[in-house]
């Protein structure tokens, strides 16, 4: 059936009315015009009305659609959307884009899976969002939410391209961002270079308050990730080396987002005793070396002094070794030189002009220093004192912690 | 109390309260005619303000011709004078500044605002125009529950959102006017959509 647009009918009408023919035969002669019953005399009669009364206009209302409402309603309704609905709504049209991008928002979560034939980014672990690379040359497939789309992109490129735009804005915030490498198979040593390469190119350096690295290279991986972060921002650093890690990198030392941090948990690192120090600028720090081989008394009244320093200190806990631990003249050595004897004993000191105390003690696994911000938790004490049972009934001349 | 019961609007004479209370008349830039309490109008600043500038007394009111709000329809003004009449004497809520606010949409609101998006997006602006905070407010979160869970060519759906095409249009008219983040923000659209379109964000 053709159709015809209002304002060609009301032209129409309009004509008819300055014929002045009735409403009843300009209804007639319409029908007869179009072959149809495009209007019906009521809407005949009301644009007769609507003339008589001068408020007849061809110029219709435009519809109004959501840019039209004011800019800072739109701006509370982004403040009101999830992570995943914002993406959606910046790739509707330049408002939303500029609004969602101008919006602060605070990540909780972000998770990315290096593996060398896919990415994986999870964000708030909801949103997940899977990068593959495709058989076919220069394309991947992008995996969301049970849905799938083919790209014309590397799979790395593709997975950078949006990773940037969460991680470059600098109104977002990321609570944790977490780089894990995929474990299984062959190392992503392309996906890992990628990576790194990508954090170095970003535009603005991101808010991150906890960074978390687990890597077959994670010192290199951590500085490059860590050297591109906000400096001011970031409090915790977390390192899972996924097998025997020689910590090579010293550079991260310097670094002002290392020197800013006041959180260190780690696993299993391989470090020289004399770059331990490193990990007792923190407040808090719960590390794991392999071994101490090296260790000497003086190093270890050197890391006291510096201890001492920082009244702000919550604990400082060095692990060592998984089986073989310290041997035990190394053990006595450390207690003589802070006057105690025994394995397992706490020695208490003094801040300098102050009644706050640091808590030494040397044992088989671990050298802890608690400092005044350090709280006893019910968890924490089981776990070490079996730790000091499993010392105890292998080591005769254990004693029993004074606290 | 429904929608449909809500005290307002289309005159009933029978229907006004015996106690001596104000009832304004407005009309729409279709020429429909509303009687509003004087109570309800107090949820909308603009409003508040106009008549209390008036001053009427209640024989102007009656007298006078209705008070014309030029760029609003019958349809639009009808629904925000039933919300005016339901939420009358309620307090206007102050913005603490809590982003995002907390809001609950009120069962006779949600039924309210249970209309076509066109229709809901007029009332929005003529509550933004009368400034009416709470409605405002409870629309606004209608507006992002809209969105939730919701790809991009849906939303451009559910929003009546331009096309790229009219975007363009739109955003090149505008161009000069923009600030500087705003056409960063525009050059890297471009570069996207020179890249194909292919980023999932």
């Amino acid at each position: 059936m053709t159709t015809f647009k209002d304002n060609v009918l009301d032209a129409i009408v309009y004509t008819y009315h300055s014929e002045n023919f009735s409403s009843q035969l300009a209804y007639e002669k319409l029908q007869k015009l179009t072959g149809a019953e495009s209007y019906t005399l009521q809407d005949v009669e009301k644009l007769y009305k609507e003339i008589d009364e001068k408020v007849f206009s061809l110029i219709k209302p435009k519809e109004i659609n959501l840019v039209d409402l004011p800019w800072h309603f739109n701006k509370e309704v982004v403040s009101y959307l999830d992570l995943a609905s914002r993406m959606s709504l910046r790739k509707t049209c330049h408002l939303f884009r500029h609004l969602v991008d101008i919006d602060k928002l605070s990540i909780d979560t972000l998770t990315i899976n290096l593996c060398l034939r896919c990415i994986k980014i999870t964000i708030n672990e909801s949103l997940g969002i899977c990068y593959t690379k495709s058989k076919s040359k220069n394309c991947c497939k992008v995996e969301y939410n049970n849905s799938s789309k083919d790209v014309e992109s590397s799979f790395t490129k593709a997975a950078f391209r949006d990773l940037a735009i969460i991680l470059s804005n600098p109104r977002w915030e990321i609570e944790v961002l977490t780089v894990h490498e995929n474990i299984y198979g062959d190392l992503p040593l392309k996906t890992n270079l990628a990576f790194r390469r990508f954090m170095n190119s970003l535009e603005n350096k991101p808010k991150v308050e906890c960074l978390g690295v687990s890597s077959h290279s994670s010192d290199t991986l951590l500085y490059s990730i860590l050297r591109n972060l906000n400096e001011t921002f970031i409090k915790t650093i977390e390192i899972d080396p996924l097998d025997q890690l020689q910590f090579e990198k010293y550079e991260i030392f310097e670094l002002p987002q290392w020197k800013n941090a006041t959180s260190i948990f780690t696993l299993h690192l391989t470090l020289s005793p004399d770059k331990w120090h490193h990990f007792l600028d923190f407040n808090k720090c719960v590390t794991w070396f392999w071994s101490a081989d090296g260790l000497t008394s003086d190093q270890f009244l050197v890391w006291k002094d510096k201890l001492l320093q920082n009244p702000q200190l919550d604990q400082a806990k060095i692990r060592i070794g998984s089986r073989n631990g310290l041997d035990l003249t190394i053990i006595n050595e450390l207690n003589e030189s802070l006057g105690i004897q025994g394995v397992g004993v706490w020695a208490k000191i003094n801040y300098p002009e102050s009644q706050k105390k640091l808590s030494i003690c040397v044992a088989k696994n671990f050298i802890w220093f608690k400092g005044p911000e350090y709280e006893e938790s019910e968890e924490t004490d089981v776990e070490d004192e079996e730790i000091d049972y499993e010392e105890d009934s292998s080591d005769t001349s254990d004693g029993e912690p004074d606290e | 109390m429904s929608v449909e019961n809500a005290p307002v609007v289309d005159v009933d004479e029978a229907a006004i309260p015996v106690e001596k209370k104000m009832y304004y008349r407005f009309e729409s830039n279709d020429k429909k005619e509303f009687r509003v309490s004087e109570l309800a109008i107090q949820q909308s600043e603009t409003l508040n303000r106009l008549v209390e500038a008036m001053g009427y007394t209640s024989e102007d009111v009656e007298n006078k011709p209705a008070i014309a709000i030029e760029n609003i329809d019958g349809k639009t003004l009808k629904l925000v004078f039933q919300w005016c009449e339901h939420h009358k004497g309620e307090a206007i809520p102050v913005d603490d500044g809590s982003v995002p606010k907390i809001v609950e949409i009120p069962e006779f609101d949600a039924k309210l605002m249970d209309i076509d998006n066109g229709l809901l997006f007029k009332l929005i602006w003529a509550a933004d125009y009368l400034n009416i905070v709470q409605l405002l407010n409870v629309s606004c979160k209608k507006v992002a529950n809209m969105a939730q869970g919701k790809t991009p060519a849906q939303l451009r759906r559910v929003y009546l959102l331009p096309s790229d095409e009219e975007d363009e249009a739109a955003k090149r008219a505008a161009q000069e006017a923009q600030d500087p983040r705003a056409r960063e923000v525009e050059e890297e659209f471009e570069e996207r959509k020179r890249q194909g379109g292919n980023s999932f964000f």
